[in-house]
């Protein structure tokens, strides 16, 4: 009967082909979203924990709560110490101490006068201790374009365009005026290695600027410290539930309630807004599925109604011949899947076909804006699918599930025709 | 008349609300159909042919009285176990094929076997011996758009005689066929009812069909008005 009902359903093909051509687009599109939100999730978790979160992140309490204004004056004093002692609780993290300041930064002529100032703000990070993952982490290595990556403590890189508006080349010295962790003034000269264009608007366009831990330690009267330590799982795989064990233990055993001055740890999504944003793109994929199942249930149902009135005579004849109304309804339901599983073969070729290209090319969404966000979270300014293994299957649930409801709906008609009239209806 | 009694009505009432009054199309009709016979229900249009055939054929109930095909009482058996009547026992002709467009000859005669359940070979088989009997071997793999009037309505004499049932129902079976194909197909149904004993049960109005007929029952407003064998 499968097999009488497949060779239906293939040659009738105002049967067939609109179904199946739903189903295939709805899949499709589906598999593109599944994805791009698996090459894009990893890519923005990855960058921003990289750039700004980590995914464990320790500060004093105060630094938290006023971390919006950067308060030098709340750093962890001992950073150092907190960092040997978290590398032997936790062998499987890295633990990277970052301090961020704000100044101005006052770019002098040929004769040493003032030409230009501009607010700057600066991440403090190891950029010079050979084997340090900062300069990956941090992207600076594969963001150089002119110059060289730091290689004294008081060397710094600058993006590109900042370079570019300020007339500034390698080697020119300039003086970043700051306040120490004391609160009085600071001057430092630092030499400019390197330019870098990231490919993150908030970071080419704003005006970041990076130099070596420990040329900030000194300029910023703060030896030992930083505004925060970050920690980092060694396979850069993150997870909520590894980290919150780190939190947990660091929360237990190193905070002091209603110390400020005291270590308090964060997971990376309770940083910034992560929380919601992963449990979005979590989210994400089911409420696509549910879109496209009830949009596909609602064409294939109309699909199915309209079938219905043109095998009018089809489903007549094959009640008065003696095949049960069950089993003329289930053989439709047997159709639809059929029908789904048709178009959800090839709608997942489709998708996956274009997942791969966003994998393999792209999308420079740079001139959109979107990447600066502004609040710590990073897209890259060209955004990748990838093809993930829901990509496979996903496509399934809104595929099989929406052709069959819409058959479900449509096909009670059958239940309501009465076989009494049959002869007459065949006749017409 | 043969001994065995396929078809026994009696006191048959058949009736249908109309706006507010009740059309009744079949009154206290009592009559038997044995094995084999080769019989047509003639009349004028509204006359009750076609429902006493809906009746017999277990697509309809009686509203009073009683009706047996085959020893199922018609008004007591559930819808499953009418289809179920209809399935094993009685084969269908009507005046417009109904054939299916998107399945071959072959495959459209195949269809009620599938609903019995049998085996790929015995399918083969059993349409192989169908089509032969009308003549259309040679047709097996066309679709029915290809094929004239007269034979369309041959593959569904083949298609309601492939499971060789005890009864078969024609209504108007030549109504859309010219003088020349109207007598093939009677003489096709004529020699099956020979050759395998199936009773056949004809609703016409035509002249051509009731050459053929054996016995003739004559309907007008819903009453039995003549019963002659021939």
């Amino acid at each position: 009967m499968i097999k009488f009902l497949i060779a239906g359903v293939l040659r009738d093909r105002s049967r067939s082909l609109f179904p199946i051509l739903t189903v295939f687009i709805g899949t499709a599109i589906t598999v593109l979203m599944a994805g791009y939100i698996g090459g894009v999730m990893p890519d923005m978790i990855r960058m921003s924990a990289h750039l700004d979160a980590g995914h464990v992140k320790v500060t004093s309490q105060g630094y938290f709560e006023d971390r919006t204004q950067m308060p030098l004056d709340m750093a962890l004093e001992d950073a150092e110490e907190i960092i040997v002692r978290l590398e032997n609780q936790f062998p499987d993290m890295m633990w990277k101490a970052r301090t961020r300041f704000g100044g101005l930064l006052d770019i002098p002529d040929e004769n040493g006068e003032t030409k230009a100032q501009t607010t700057v703000s600066a991440l403090a990070a190891d950029l010079i201790t050979p084997g340090s993952t900062e300069l990956d982490y941090l992207k600076i290595r594969s963001s150089i374009q002119n110059g060289s990556l730091p290689s004294d403590a008081f060397d710094i890189i600058i993006s590109q365009s900042m370079a570019e508006s300020y007339g500034l080349a390698i080697g020119d010295r300039v003086t970043l005026m700051s306040s120490t962790i004391n609160g009085s003034m600071s001057f430092q000269n630092f030499r400019i290695a390197g330019t870098v264009v990231f490919g993150v608007t908030a970071l080419d366009k704003g005006g970041a600027i990076f130099t070596d831990i420990e040329g900030a330690r000194m300029s910023l009267d703060m030896e030992g410290g930083s505004t925060e330590i970050l920690g980092f799982f060694k396979d850069d795989e993150y997870t909520g539930e590894r980290a919150q064990i780190v939190t947990n233990w660091i929360n237990s055993n190193m905070s002091v309630e209603g110390d400020p001055y005291s270590p308090i740890a964060f997971r990376f999504e309770d940083v910034n807004e992560f929380a919601a944003m992963m449990q979005w793109a979590g989210a994400f994929i089911f409420i696509i599925s549910g879109v496209f199942i009830a949009i596909m249930f609602i064409v294939l149902w109309n699909s199915g109604l309209m079938n219905g009135l043109r095998r009018y005579g089809e489903v007549g004849l094959r009640l008065a011949i003696g095949e049960a109304k069950g089993h003329v309804y289930r053989s439709m339901l047997v159709e639809s899947t059929l029908i789904g599983t048709i178009g959800t073969i090839f709608g997942t070729i489709l998708g996956l076909f274009f997942v791969y290209l966003l994998q393999e090319y792209g999308v420079d969404i740079s001139g959109m804006g979107i990447s600066d966000t502004g609040n710590g979270i990073y897209y890259p300014d060209v955004i990748r699918g990838k093809i993930i293994p829901a990509c496979f299957y996903i496509g399934f649930v809104p595929g099989i599930i929406a052709p069959f409801l819409g058959a479900l709906v449509s096909g009670r008609g059958i239940y309501k025709r009465q076989t009494a009239s049959l002869f007459k209806e065949l006749e017409t | 008349m043969t001994e065995v009694k396929l078809i026994h009505a009696h006191d048959l009432v058949k009736a249908y609300p109309v706006a507010d009054r009740e059309f009744v199309a079949l009154k206290n009709i009592s009559l038997e159909i044995g094995k084999g016979e080769f019989t047509g229900l003639v009349g004028p249009s509204g006359s009750g042919k076609t429902t006493l055939l809906n009746v017999i054929g277990s697509l309809d109930i009686p509203s009073s009285g009683s009706v047996t095909v085959l020893d199922s009482k018609i008004e007591a058996l559930t819808h499953k176990q009418a289809a179920q009547l209809r399935n094993l026992h009685i084969g269908f002709i009507f005046q417009t094929y109904n054939l299916l467009p998107v399945y071959t000859v072959a495959e459209n005669v195949e269809f009620p076997l599938l609903l019995l359940g049998k085996s790929t070979d015995e399918r083969k088989d059993m349409v192989a011996e169908a089509l032969e009997w009308v003549g259309l071997t040679e047709k097996a793999e066309m679709r029915p758009a290809q094929l004239s009037g007269g034979e369309s309505q041959r593959v569904a004499i083949a298609r309601a005689m492939v499971k060789k049932p005890a009864l078969v129902l024609a209504d108007e079976p030549t109504a859309n066929l010219d003088a020349k194909n109207s007598h093939h197909i009677l003489q096709t149904m004529e020699k099956l009812n020979a050759e395998l004993d199936t009773t056949f049960l004809f609703a016409t109005h035509d002249e051509k069909v009731m050459q053929y007929m054996k016995r003739i029952i004559s309907l007008e407003d819903g009453e039995v008005v003549k019963d002659e064998i021939k």
